[in-house]
């Protein structure tokens, strides 16, 4: 049987294992190991099951993975999203769209905190659905800026997404978290103007807030002061090169920490909830590494990867057709699949065929990465609109659905330009190679 | 026959729910290692030797000491779409098969992981820099994996005697 055809009935044993409700992980593990049975016997599988745990977890550059996780937990349990959302609201809350203009810049701010965007759709939706509901805002469009807004926690940094790319793709986990702040920032900018747009054409849609004196729009800053801090010394310190990514994991993790015991935020039960909510998800994304290392083995030893190369190589069709191809690609994918197991799934066998298009590495890290937060929001398990659905249950899911549709689009605008222009992605990256 | 069972079930459970414990312990130490390390390195010019080889087995405990619980906790990645379309009968055969695949492999990974352990000790390797024996460690991702399989393994009884046991109600 020609490897590709044992490749295909892999995919086949995988996807419907996966369909079965087996955890991704363990459905890596088993159709892993079996490919390899096939193609290498059973010795050389059953090797391979023995050294593979401990080789795929024991990687230095990973350490950085719980460490970010645990700077996130610390930041969320300490209440830093409410202090954001306290000052971007006094700051700009009376701007027509105000409040969802106020989340949205929360939002993007509590991303250079935490990795995880469903934290951060999770907390911005609990402190400001209410408040644009009271100021009666339409809330298609309210709903659809914190779902949207929660996305771009794994576009700036830190990101689990780009860590877990950076491992995938051997690239350096420093230059694609540096990489993600520019896009990031476009991406945000974005979604501002749809809403101030939008509220400007038709006022209704979001009503203007109260304005504040200046006194206390300055006071309201004096709680954020100390994560902006941590956020340069980690980033910064990643930047000039004075970090490992592991290293800045942990000076977040502990400054984050630090800041919440200082300012008497973080009781005991919050640093065991934070401890206990990082070792979790620690333990499912490295289980799931585990199975995707087997599962690449399996692959490798096909043939899998070069063949297809050199298949999508021979047809010389323009690279930018091809990409919009695998971009096209995602999006279906990203409407049924767990953002994660997509990532893993996919990023192995289209990498090589990207970088070998000529396209730069990082700068695929940060397209994929949007394409992820892409997939949070589209229907039917877009899990960021769920996580506002539980927020909001008299909000019908379809209206949050479409509430999320211009800011989609502004994904995938952010895609176009980044495409004409990858060095709104890289110009950051390269200054780092130079120092 | 099914109470020595549930015995043994929360005897299991229990250990993962400990091991959880020490995970997160282990999670709280590699925080402190890392900042000791960069605030000796930086300030002090004495960084903590081994920081690097430290952290990777850290990580490698935490991992497998943990991922039962997670397991129990049902907090792995999981596609419902098709699985929520299934019939309750359905939906049990189907959960058997997959956690009986799961086992056997897991269990397969058992053995061989601590056969690989054991072999590292009779070659006495050691971790780089460090020079510590690197078995244990593979026995501590032995028996995160031993755990992992008799998770499996109860909640295959429990689809069959109680499904309500299979797993935590309310994560805790």
């Amino acid at each position: 049987m020609p490897p590709w055809v044992i490749v295909l009935i892999g995919f086949l044993v995988f996807f419907l294992l996966v369909f079965l409700r087996m955890p991704f992980g363990f459905a890596f593990v088993f159709t892993g190991f079996m490919g390899l049975v096939y193609l290498k016997g059973l010795n050389a599988a059953l090797a391979a099951l023995g050294t593979i745990p401990y080789s795929a977890v024991a990687i230095y550059v990973m350490v950085a993975l719980p460490l970010f996780i645990l700077m996130g937990q610390f930041a969320f349990n300490s209440g830093i999203s409410r202090d954001l959302y306290d000052a971007t609201y006094k700051l700009i809350g009376r701007a027509p769209g105000g409040i969802a203009l106020a989340t949205n810049l929360a939002c993007t701010a509590f991303a250079a905190c935490t990795g995880s965007s469903l934290a951060s759709a999770a907390t911005m939706g609990i402190i400001a659905l209410p408040e644009m509901k009271k100021r009666g805002y339409d809330m298609e469009l309210a709903t659809g800026c914190v779902a949207a807004g929660g996305t771009l926690g794994i576009l700036i940094p830190p990101s689990t997404m780009f860590i877990i790319y950076g491992y995938l793709t051997e690239q350096s986990i420093g230059r694609l978290f540096i990489a993600g702040i520019l896009p990031g920032l476009l991406l945000s900018g974005l979604f501002c103007l749809w809403i101030l747009f939008s509220c400007i054409r038709n006022p209704k849609l979001g009503p203007p807030g109260p304005s504040f004196p200046l006194q206390e729009t300055l006071s309201s800053l004096k709680g954020i002061w100390g994560m902006l801090a941590l956020f340069i010394l980690v980033i910064g310190g990643l930047y000039v090169g004075i970090f490992t990514p592991s290293e800045a994991g942990g000076v977040g993790a502990f400054g984050a920490f630090a800041l919440g015991v200082f300012r008497r935020r973080l009781s005991w039960d919050a640093f065991v909830a934070s401890l206990k909510e990082t070792t979790i998800n620690t333990c499912f994304i490295l289980i799931l590494l585990v199975g995707v290392s087997l599962f690449n083995a399996f692959l490798v030893h096909a043939g899998f990867t070069k063949i297809l190369q050199d298949w999508v190589l021979s047809l010389h069709w323009s690279r930018y057709f091809l990409l919009s191809l695998i971009i096209f690609l995602y999006i279906p994918m990203g409407m049924f699949m767990d953002t994660l197991a997509m990532l893993l799934l996919t990023v192995p066998i289209f990498f090589p065929i990207i970088t070998s298009l000529g396209f730069d590495p990082i700068w695929f890290g940060v397209i994929i990465v949007i394409l992820v937060e892409a997939a949070l929001l589209t229907p039917p398990v877009g899990m960021n609109c769920f996580v506002i659905s539980k927020i909001t249950p008299d909000v019908p899911l379809s209206r949050i659905f479409r509430g999320i549709i211009p800011f989609f689009v502004m994904m995938l605008v952010t895609i176009v330009i980044l495409t004409f222009f990858p060095e709104i992605a890289l110009y950051l990256p390269r200054l780092m190679m130079k120092g | 026959m099914v109470s020595l069972f549930s015995h043994f079930a929360k005897m299991v459970r229990m250990a993962s729910k400990i091991l959880m414990a020490i995970s997160q312990g282990l999670l709280a130490i590699l925080m402190f290692l890392s900042i000791a390390d960069v605030i000796g390195r930086y300030l002090f010019n004495r960084p903590i030797f081994g920081t690097l080889e430290m952290s990777e087995v850290l990580l490698v405990s935490i991992v497998f000491f943990g991922s039962a619980y997670t397991l129990y906790l049902d907090k792995q990645i999981t596609m419902e779409l098709l699985y929520n379309r299934l019939s309750p009968s359905a939906k049990k055969t189907v959960n058997i098969i997959t956690r009986l695949m799961a086992f056997s492999i897991f269990s397969l990974m058992v053995w061989k992981v601590t056969e690989k352990a054991f072999y590292f000790k009779e070659t006495n390797r050691l971790i780089p820099s460090l020079l510590w024996p690197i078995y244990p460690f593979m026995l501590f991702v032995s028996f995160g994996l031993i755990l992992i399989s008799l998770e499996l393994l109860i909640q295959i009884v429990y689809l069959f005697k109680d499904p309500k046991q299979v797993i935590s109600e309310g994560g805790n």
